[in-house]
């Protein structure tokens, strides 16, 4: 069954000073399934950050619908969709948008803050959690006393907390080292592997070669998807990096 | 910045003016105030300065990445700063001219005085403001330069986004800053001599004020980090965020915050005060001067009081004014220790601390009680009336050195001048058979203590009038007196009389300048707060604004983030205010117990005057709150 649905979707920027209209999106149609983990990619530019705020929410599109778990989120009202983007999305962001004035621990429990969760609840979901992000041990510190893969792991940590059924990960890797990158894709696998569903954007063909699918974005449109369907990380490297070259080359692009 | 020079100006401008047409009194408060206010807007200037290269660090950083020499850019920032001084002093100074008339009739207004309609601009304070304002801006120019100078660009930069360290919790300073803040508290409120108040006073102020910052520093970041350790007050959306949000802003502004509140109760402190000098002052004035015109002789013959009396009641009617409260009467006037009655020598009663009972006490003929009162009575030589002003005599025997009197009648009413001493001391008023009698207590002082001069008997002649005939009639009597004293052979010497109406111009020019000043210097005050706290807010909404982006994104509503905002900004806003009023509350018994010493006894006058201030500067910081906070929320919801 589809958890997310995205039909038609067109997103239309106009800029500040009238004039130019800037198409982010065109139409974009694109169905995730649950326990899938699926990787967004494209050049700068090509929209897919605009697909990844609409999805979670934040943005409105011009036109289309994104059906979450049957539901349509174009019919939400305003007051209740930041209590909706909290139960049912987790997000993790490239440059970890960790806040500095939270411990780590109070930072992975924000949601279920907002939430209004009792104290009793958060700590028996945090403790499974910090465990096995390996956390456990920095919880009392604060965002600047620990390393960019440890932050990001937080990040992750709050993205899951509230137990969404959609994580969202906006160039997860970005910010990260090789090492500290590794990391965090191995344990996006193992998240998945425990039946997460995740929709990743990244530019990062290691980041998407991890995903089980991987979908093309260009110029505001679905270009091409790649299946993993077994193949090992490394041959998926290649797929990924000959479907890219093709886009580059195609000469489609406007220059 | 414009503001603060216009008002040093105008002060200045008012100043030489005055100085024209004399008035030194006033001269010597306003030249205190001008250079208060200048040494205070200097310090302005240069706090909005470093807080607007502080936020340009940016800018600056990327100017040099992108190939300015430091050089370039400390022209760039000197040229800006030079335009920047050159449009401030010319508005500073237009502004002031414009209002310099305006204040200066204010200033009449208050004083009583017509200043006439002339428009002068005195080029001394053009001069002095300029020179001022120029070695000011200097003085910042240096500092932006250096600031430039040593920095490199890569911090340029990064500018404010240096790492926020979480607070320690700074335990010896909290109980250190509880301990002088009660300190200071229970010495305002135990004191009750009034001139040791006046001495205490500056050591009750240095306590509080120690204890201010310690409290706003150490003992908030206690209260917040006792909060946050609850975990199940904590953990709730309002509470998590606001907590860890005061937590961290009381990091960086809790010394912010104590200034203001110290500045917030210097500023009622002082006007709630001035104010209440200013308008107590014909309280004050009663209470040294009881009447409008007034004699004292002392007494050297039975023959001088008469001649002086009849002098005098000839006198008034070539005046040609309505006298009221007429009193003329002989009096014995001693300083005694009282012992429930015993009246005696002060050194006698003493206690082993060296406090005795100390009262006044005045001797007055039964034949000039008749005439005071208007009534006829008799009294044997053992017979005294006793009055005492605030009833406090209420004995059946009196010793007065040692003799004994029976009292006859407690008084409930004598009309004698109305007593007053700040120090508490009670007025005891025994009216005696007839001046033999005050002659036997005379010569029984005299005889016990022989520290005593053989006490002479004064007498007293009093009057009121209409404020208008005050000095007319004054000058009627001093004449016809002055010209007797110089026909017999008494010396002029032993009468003295005065009029109210010369005090009255001496105590408007200083309560009428410390008012002005008062005023002056509060609005300047309550402007340096208030842009304390404008530019405190802004810069934070700057860093608050991606904290808030961030809390968005993870699910907080629209209308959470503005609720939270709002708490975060009203507690940064009114925690000085309502420590300073705290402060004020505490000050005032002290405050109102130092008046009592320049004779202003009317405390109700000072409670509605310390009010009224902190009703109007409560009102004025509630509209700098809303507007910052207007703009606080812009800064923080503009994507």
């Amino acid at each position: 069954m589809a958890l997310l649905e995205v039909t038609g979707l067109k997103k239309t920027y106009t800029t500040r000073f009238g004039g130019a209209q800037v198409h982010a999106l065109v139409n974009v149609s694109f169905t995730v399934d649950t326990g899938e983990y699926v990787a967004v990619m494209g050049e700068s530019g090509s929209g897919k950050t605009t697909l990844l705020n609409i999805v979670a929410s934040l943005d409105k599109p011009t036109a289309g619908i994104v059906y979450l778990d049957g539901l349509n989120l174009g019919v939400i009202k305003d007051r209740a969709i930041a209590a909706f983007r909290r139960d049912n999305l987790g997000f993790v962001f490239q440059d970890f948008n960790l806040l500095d004035t939270f411990s780590i621990k109070d930072n992975i429990l924000l949601p279920l803050v907002l939430a209004n969760v009792s104290y009793d609840e958060m700590e028996s979901r945090l403790t499974p959690l910090a465990h096995k992000l390996g956390i456990s041990d920095i919880l009392a510190k604060y965002p600047y006393e620990v390393s960019g893969g440890q932050k990001q792991r937080t990040a992750v940590a709050r993205a899951l907390i509230a137990k969404p059924k959609l994580v969202l990960a906006d160039e997860p890797t970005g910010a990260l080292d090789s090492k500290a990158s590794d990391g965090l894709l191995k344990l996006f696998s193992e998240i998945n592997d425990d039946g997460q569903t995740i929709l990743m954007v990244t530019h990062s063909v290691k980041a998407a070669s991890h995903a089980k699918r991987v979908m093309f974005i260009k110029d505001g449109m679905v270009f091409h998807q790649l299946y993993r369907a077994g193949k090992t990380t490394e041959q998926q490297f290649s797929a990924i990096s000959d479907v890219l070259t093709a886009i580059a080359t195609s000469g489609e692009r406007d220059a | 910045m414009i503001a603060m020079s216009y008002i040093i100006l105008y002060l200045l401008t008012s100043n030489s003016l005055l100085s024209m047409k004399g008035g030194g009194t006033l001269k010597v408060v306003l030249i205190f105030g001008a250079i208060i206010i200048a040494l205070f807007s200097v310090v302005i200037i240069l706090y909005a300065n470093s807080f607007l290269i502080k936020q340009r660090k940016r800018e600056l950083g990327l100017y040099n990445i992108l190939g300015m020499e430091k050089r370039h850019i400390a022209k760039v920032v000197s040229r800006e700063l030079l335009y920047c001084a050159f449009v401030s002093i010319a508005l500073g100074l237009g502004v002031g001219i414009l209002f310099s008339k305006v204040v200066l009739l204010l200033l009449g207004a208050i004083l009583d005085f017509n200043f006439g309609f002339g428009f002068e601009i005195s080029p001394i304070a053009i001069i002095i403001t300029v020179i001022g304002l120029v070695l000011t801006y200097g003085i910042a120019l240096v500092w932006d330069l250096a600031k430039v100078g040593v920095s490199k660009p890569i911090e340029l930069l990064r500018g404010g986004e240096v790492g926020e360290r979480e607070p320690k919790t700074k335990w010896p300073i909290a109980v250190l800053g509880v301990l002088t803040l009660g300190a200071g508290y229970a010495m305002a409120l135990t004191i009750k001599n009034p001139s040791a108040a006046l001495g205490m006073f500056f050591i009750a102020v240095i306590l509080v004020i120690i204890g201010t910052y310690c409290l706003f520093t150490a003992g908030s970041i206690a209260v917040l980090k006792l909060m946050r350790s609850n975990k199940r007050y904590y953990y709730k959306p309002k509470h998590f965020i606001n907590v860890s949000g005061m937590l961290y802003r009381m990091r960086q502004n809790a010394v912010g915050l104590g200034n203001i509140c110290i500045l917030s109760t210097m500023i009622l402190v002082m006007i709630s005060s001035t104010v209440c000098l200013y308008y107590g002052m014909e309280d004050s004035l009663r209470n040294e001067y009881p009447n409008d015109v007034e004699l004292f002789g002392s007494m050297s013959t039975q023959s001088y009081y008469e001649d002086v009396k009849s002098i005098v009641e000839e006198a008034i009617p070539m005046a040609n004014c309505d006298i009221s409260d007429y009193r003329c009467y002989r009096r014995l006037e001693l300083t005694l220790g009282d012992d429930n009655g015993s009246l005696g020598n002060i050194t006698e009663f003493m206690d082993v601390f060296g406090n005795s009972n100390e009262c006044s006490v005045f001797i007055i003929p039964l034949e000039d009680y008749c005439d005071l009162q208007g009534v006829e009575t008799s009294l044997k030589p053992n017979q005294v009336l006793a009055y005492s002003s605030d009833g406090s005599l209420d004995y059946d025997q009196v010793s007065i050195v040692g003799i004994k009197y029976d009292v006859k009648e407690v008084l409930t009413e004598l009309n004698v001048e109305p007593y007053y001493n700040y120090l508490d001391i009670h007025a005891y008023y025994f009216v005696v058979a007839d001046m033999d009698q005050l002659n036997v207590i005379s010569d029984a002082l005299s005889d016990r203590f022989y520290e005593y001069d053989t006490p002479r008997f004064s007498f007293y002649i009093g009057m009121n009038t209409d404020t208008e005939h005050e000095e007319l009639l004054f000058n009627t009597i001093s004449r016809t007196v002055t010209d007797y004293s110089s026909n017999s052979d008494v010396e002029l010497a032993s009468i003295y009389y005065r009029c109210i109406a010369d005090a009255r111009e001496s105590y408007l020019g200083i309560y009428g300048g410390l008012f002005f000043l008062g005023i002056c210097l509060g609005l300047v005050f309550m402007m340096a707060a208030v842009l304390i706290m404008y530019y405190k807010q802004i810069s934070e909404g700057y860093s608050d604004r991606r904290r808030f982006e961030i809390m968005q994104q993870v699910g907080m509503t629209n209308s959470e983030v503005k609720g939270t905002i709002r708490s975060q900004v009203l507690t940064v806003f009114f925690l000085p205010l309502v420590a300073a009023g705290i402060h004020l509350m505490f000050a005032f018994p002290m405050l109102s117990r130092m008046f009592t010493v320049l004779s202003i006894t009317n405390y109700n006058l000072f409670l509605v005057c310390t009010l009224v201030s902190f009703g109007v500067f409560a009102i004025l910081y509630l509209i700098v709150y809303s507007l910052t906070a207007r703009t606080y929320y812009k800064i923080v919801s503009s994507d």
